[in-house]
């Protein structure tokens, strides 16, 4: 009994001194949650995690949130910030303008800044717009300098720039990791559209371990799908990556870039789709996938698609990351084997009643 | 028939010019704690969002313990753009902060957790002030 109060009293203690944040807390355009923006979420619930914050996105948004930073917290890898949409704020795979998106028009607009150590984002939409063809942009950007192991799972997201200008380097991603610290990363079923470089990896020197799996990355400019880069030295560790069922398509330039240094980069990769002769899977280069419409962005499989549908490894019992939805929560496989890229294609199904044959009705 | 139609236009304008007016202005979220306000956490005074007129805040962000509501019906929301910057080099969260000295309302606003401010575009310079001193190298 002693020890419950002693436990109680240091727990109630460690909440009202740290501000502690732990629990559920909504998001909602409309005012019927906790907090109207994920910034003023962000700040409000700023202190130290006891256990997981969950910041739950809800209902249907006709205004864009704008760009947020999530820094000055602590967390523990038991207990991280898990940002989620769910229900109406969800996208479908198809971006959605009544969903809930992140959007920046201005130059050097960043939508995501990760600078705390655990972070799991999953379901956002994020827009970038801006016209300077000079300015950096991007849409998820990691910027921790924290201590080492820090966790991020990023899953299920649509990034996309829809500005109109074109540039000529890279200043312009999808998503920009590693900032110079030894963690574990996490990515799957994203969809990264119409960046310069889809994902970027800067020279990890650190022994990071990325496991990125069934993406979808399509270019429409001079672009790079993945740009995968490590060192390694006496004083420096590889980058351990983990390259499964990612689908890039569009790329002018490289689909992926693999820069290393020393051989830092000790890489398994299975099923990796490229539209160039880039993919490190024999087999897997020099293949165009069919979309449902490539040209206005509807980046789910068609029907029609040969080369990605029932493609793909199992990954539902991978040691590193094991999951068995698609981005849309489709359970994978939906036919023979998995797809690759973020959409699992559903073969339709015929019901009993249209199955039955229907004679032609004679009148005499 | 001409002048009754010249009448409607001239009249759609000056409804539309109101409805303008009336989107105007913004209603800013400024966080209440005291904090350190190192480590890119936000301190008292910190400008954490701009919206427009009309926002319906959520339960959270009414409260006073956690946030002070500022309406500015003569100031846009993006005219707060430039205050709401990050400095990622510093970790420092806001690299501006309003100086609540220079607050008319300050008092109504820390008992009630909202306020209206008659300050315009012009004015907001001197509201807001930035946090860290910038050093001068004299000659």
């Amino acid at each position: 009994m002693k020890k419950i109060i002693i436990v109680s009293l240091l727990l109630f203690l460690f909440q009202h001194c740290f501000g502690v944040s732990s629990g559920t807390f909504t998001v909602n355009q409309w005012g019927t949650g906790n907090y109207t923006t994920l910034a003023s979420a962000e700040s409000g619930l700023q202190g130290v995690l006891i256990s997981t914050c969950y910041i739950v996105i809800t209902g249907s948004w006709t205004v864009a949130d704008g760009v947020t930073t999530f820094a000055g917290w602590t967390t523990f890898s038991t207990a991280p910030v898990i940002v989620q949409t769910t229900g109406l704020s969800r996208h479908s795979g198809i971006w959605n303008e009544n969903a809930y998106k992140i959007r920046s028009n201005l130059p050097y607009g960043i939508g995501f800044i990760v600078n705390i150590k655990h972070i799991y984002i999953d379901g956002l939409q994020i827009d970038l717009q801006d016209g300077d063809p000079s300015a950096n942009d991007c849409g998820i950007y990691e910027l921790y300098n924290g201590s080492n192991d820090q966790y991020r799972n990023f899953s299920n997201n649509y990034i996309r720039y829809s500005g109109s200008t074109t540039v000529n380097y890279n200043n312009r991603t999808g998503m920009a990791l590693d900032y110079g610290k030894r963690g574990i990363y996490k990515i799957w079923n994203n969809i990264l559209q119409d960046f310069y470089t889809g994902m970027l990896v800067v020279y990890c020197t650190t022994g990071s371990t990325y496991y990125i799996y069934n993406n979808t990355i399509k270019a429409s400019q001079s672009d790079i799908g993945m740009s995968l880069s490590a060192q390694y030295s006496a004083t420096q560790s590889y980058l351990f990556l983990y390259l499964k069922n990612n689908l890039v398509q569009g790329t002018t330039f490289q689909g992926y870039v693999f820069q290393t240094i020393n051989y830092g980069i000790r890489c398994t990769s299975a099923c990796n789709i490229s539209s160039d002769a880039t993919s490190p899977n024999t087999d897997y280069g020099n293949l165009t996938v069919s979309f449902l419409n490539g040209a206005t962005n509807w980046l789910l499989l068609s029907s029609t698609d040969t080369v990605a549908i029932d493609k793909a490894r199992d990954l539902s019992a991978d040691s590193g990351l094991s999951f068995n939805t698609d981005i849309i929560g489709t359970i994978r496989p939906s036919g023979v084997a998995w797809d690759i890229g973020a959409n699992e294609y559903i073969y339709p199904t015929v019901s009993a009643t249209k199955r039955r044959i229907r004679r032609p009705i004679v009148l005499e | 028939m001409k002048l009754k139609t010249l009448l409607i236009v001239f009249l759609t304008i000056v409804v539309a010019y109101l409805f303008s007016i009336k989107a105007f202005g913004c209603e800013i979220l400024i966080f209440a704690k005291d904090t350190d306000g190192i480590n890119g956490r936000y301190d008292i005074w910190d400008v954490v969002v701009a919206m427009p007129d009309g926002q319906n805040w959520g339960s959270e962000e009414r409260n006073k313990n956690n946030f002070f509501i500022l309406k500015y019906p003569n100031i846009n929301a993006k005219e707060f753009e430039k205050y709401l910057v990050y400095d990622s080099t510093n970790n420092v969260r806001r690299v501006y902060k309003i100086d609540d000295t220079k607050l008319d309302v300050k008092n109504s606003l820390v008992a009630t957790g909202t306020a209206t401010a008659s300050d315009t575009k012009e004015t907001l310079s001197t509201i807001m002030v930035k946090k860290i001193a910038e050093v001068i190298i004299e000659p």
